[in-house]
C-alpha cells in the first residue's frame, strides 16, 4: 500500500503514456465452452447409439459390451480435458477482469486504509488536496494493475499454447473418428430395421414386385414401339402391369411408415455428422484464436475473433437441433 | 432332399463375399470397399428365396443367410473397434494436457486474486475490525459491568475481538 502512496505523479503519467489493452477473451471462453457442450453431447449420442445396436451372436454382444466400456472410459477424459479448459478459459477472464477494475481495486484498498487510519485515531489528509492524491493514485494504481494482468496474461497464453494446440489436433482426430463410428452405428441402425420380420419380408416382396414392374413396362414400352401393344401378349403384359401397380399400392402403408424410420435414421446421421464436422473444424478455430489473443497482448492490438464466435454459434444450433431428436 | 434349383448361383455369390472378407480382414483397405461388402452381405439376405416350410431345399437360404449376417456384423464390429482403439490411444495424452490446463488454471485464478488486491484489503479490514472490538472492549471494562447480561455482552466481544485477531493472523500466514 505504501508504495502505491507513493508513487510520484509523473510515474503516473508515465504509465499512461504506456498504456496497456488488454483484449476481450469473452469470445474465447464462450467458444470453449460451446465446444466442451459439444464434447459431451456427441460422447453421450456416440454411447447411446452404441448400446442401442442389436447382435445376435453372444460373442458379438460381448465384444460390443466391451466395445462401449472402452470408449465411456476414454470419453470421461475427454470431459476432464474440456472442464480444465473451460476453467482456464475462465481464469483468463478473471485475469483480464481484476485488470480492467484495477483502479476499482485500488480505489477499496485506499478506502480501507482510511477507515483504518480512522479507527486508529490518526490524522490523514483532508479537503480538495486529498480527493486529489487520492483519485491520482487510484488511477495510477489502476494503470499498474492493468499492466500486471497484461504481463500475466501473456506468460499464461505463451505457457499454455502448446497444450492448447495439442488438445485441438487430439479432439479433430476424435471428433473425425467419432463420426465415422455414428456413421456405423445408423448403418447398422437401417440394417437392424430391414432384419426386423414384417420389414424383411415386405422389403423382399418390395425389390421383388419393383424387378419384375421394370421387366413388365419395358415389354410394354418395346410392344408400344412395334405397335403390338393391342395383341395377345401386349394384352397380358399391361393387365400384368395392372396386377402389380395394385399389389404395389398394397404395401403403401407399410412402404410410408418404413421409408419414415429410415429417413428419421439418415436425419440424425446428417446432423450428427454437421456436428462432428464442426467441432472439428471448430477446435482449429479455438486454437488459432488463442493464439491470435496472445499476439494481441504483445503488440496491444485487438483481435478478431468473429470465426470463433460464429463456429462457436454454429456448434450451439446444431447441439439443440440434436437433442430435440 | 434334392437341392433348391437357384442354390448354386446363390452360394457362389456368397463364397465370393466371403473370400473377399477373408481378404479384407486385418488390413487397412479402403472403408468405401468394406462399406460395399456389408451392403453386398446385406442384400444377399434380402433378395435369396425365402425358407419355405413346406419346402426343405429352401432350408439352405436360412442357413446362408446366418453366415451372411454374421459376417455383415463381424465387419461391422471389426470397424467400430478400429475407431475406438484410435480414440483410446489418445486418452493418455489428453489426460496429460488436462494436468497442464488445470495447474495454470489455478495459477490464473491466484494472480487474478492479487490483481484484486483482496489480500491487502482483507489484511487492512480485519486490523480495522480488530481494532474497532478492542476499543469496544476497552469502553466496556471502563464502566464495570454489573449484571449478567454485561457479561454476557463483554464476553461477546472479547470473542469477536480474539477471532478478528485470529482471521487477521490466518490471513496473513497462509496468504490468502
Amino acid at each position: 500500500m505504501a508504495r502505491y502512496l507513493g508513487v510520484p505523479l509523473l510515474a503516473a503519467a508515465l504509465l499512461l503514456a504506456g498504456c496497456q489493452s488488454l483484449p476481450d477473451t469473452q469470445p474465447f471462453t464462450d467458444a470453449t465452452i460451446s465446444l466442451r457442450s459439444a464434447v459431451g453431447t456427441s460422447g453421450k449420442a456416440a454411447l447411446t447409439e452404441l448400446k442401442a445396436l442389436k447382435f445376435k451372436e453372444s460373442d458379438e454382444r460381448a465384444r460390443l459390451r466391451e466395445q462401449v466400456k472402452q470408449l465411456e472410459a476414454a470419453w470421461k477424459t475427454r470431459e476432464n480435458v474440456m472442464k480444465a479448459m473451460s476453467d482456464y478459459a475462465t481464469s483468463l477472464q478473471a485475469i483480464v477482469d481484476a485488470g480492467k477494475k484495477g483502479e476499482e481495486s485500488v480505489k477499496q484498498l485506499t478506502g480501507a486504509a482510511q477507515t483504518f487510519l480512522g479507527a486508529v485515531g490518526a490524522a490523514g489528509m483532508t479537503g480538495p488536496a486529498a480527493a486529489l492524491v487520492g483519485d491520482a493514485v487510484n488511477f495510477a494504481g489502476g494503470f499498474v494493475i492493468r499492466a500486471q494482468a497484461a504481463k500475466s496474461l501473456e506468460q499464461a497464453m505463451v505457457d499454455l499454447q502448446p497444450a492448447i494446440t495439442r488438445t485441438a489436433e487430439l479432439m479433430a482426430a476424435d471428433a473425425l473418428d467419432l463420426r465415422g463410428m455414428l456413421d456405423l452405428c445408423y448403418e447398422q441402425q437401417e440394417r437392424m430395421l430391414d432384419d426386423e420380420d414384417e420389414n424383411a419380408a415386405s422389403l423382399a416382396f418390395w425389390s421383388s414386385l419393383q424387378r419384375e414392374r421394370n421387366d413388365v413396362i419395358r415389354e410394354v414400352r418395346t410392344k408400344l414401339d412395334d405397335k403390338k401393344l393391342a395383341d395377345e401378349a401386349g394384352k397380358a403384359a399391361l393387365a400384368r402391369l395392372a396386377q402389380l401397380d395394385e399389389l404395389i399400392a398394397g404395401l403403401k402403408p407399410w412402404r410410408e411408415s418404413y421409408v419414415a424410420k429410415v429417413a428419421h435414421i439418415r436425419e440424425q446421421q446428417r446432423l450428427s455428422s454437421a456436428l462432428m464436422d464442426e467441432m472439428q473444424a471448430g477446435f482449429g478455430v479455438w486454437a488459432a484464436t488463442h493464439h491470435k489473443l496472445h499476439v494481441a497482448v504483445q503488440t496491444k492490438r485487438p483481435p478478431t475473433t468473429a470465426e470463433l464466435t460464429d463456429t462457436a454459434k454454429r456448434i450451439h444450433d446444431l447441439i439443440e437441433r440434436f437433442r430435440q431428436l | 432332399m434334392s437341392m433348391h434349383p437357384k442354390f448354386a448361383k446363390w452360394r457362389t455369390s456368397l463364397d465370393k463375399m466371403l473370400a473377399e472378407a477373408g481378404q479384407l480382414a486385418g488390413t487397412d483397405s479402403d472403408p468405401v470397399d468394406r462399406r460395399d461388402l456389408r451392403d453386398r452381405l446385406h442384400f444377399f439376405i434380402r433378395d435369396n428365396p425365402d425358407v419355405l416350410p413346406d419346402d426343405p431345399s429352401t432350408e439352405v437360404y436360412g442357413e446362408m443367410d446366418e453366415i451372411a449376417r454374421r459376417t455383415r456384423d463381424d465387419l461391422l464390429l471389426d470397424e467400430i473397434a478400429k475407431r475406438i482403439d484410435r480414440i483410446a490411444d489418445r486418452t493418455y495424452e489428453l489426460g496429460e494436457l488436462e494436468k497442464k490446463a488445470r495447474a495454470r488454471a489455478a495459477l490464473n485464478e491466484k494472480t487474478a486474486k492479487s490483481l484484486r488486491l483482496e489480500k491487502a484489503t482483507k489484511v487492512v479490514t480485519s486490523l480495522t475490525e480488530s481494532v474497532n472490538a478492542i476499543k469496544e472492549l476497552k469502553a466496556q471494562l471502563d464502566g464495570s459491568p454489573s449484571t449478567e447480561e454485561d457479561f454476557t455482552a463483554l464476553a461477546t466481544k472479547l470473542g469477536k475481538a480474539l477471532q478478528s485477531l485470529q482471521d487477521l493472523r490466518t490471513s496473513v500466514e497462509s496468504g490468502t
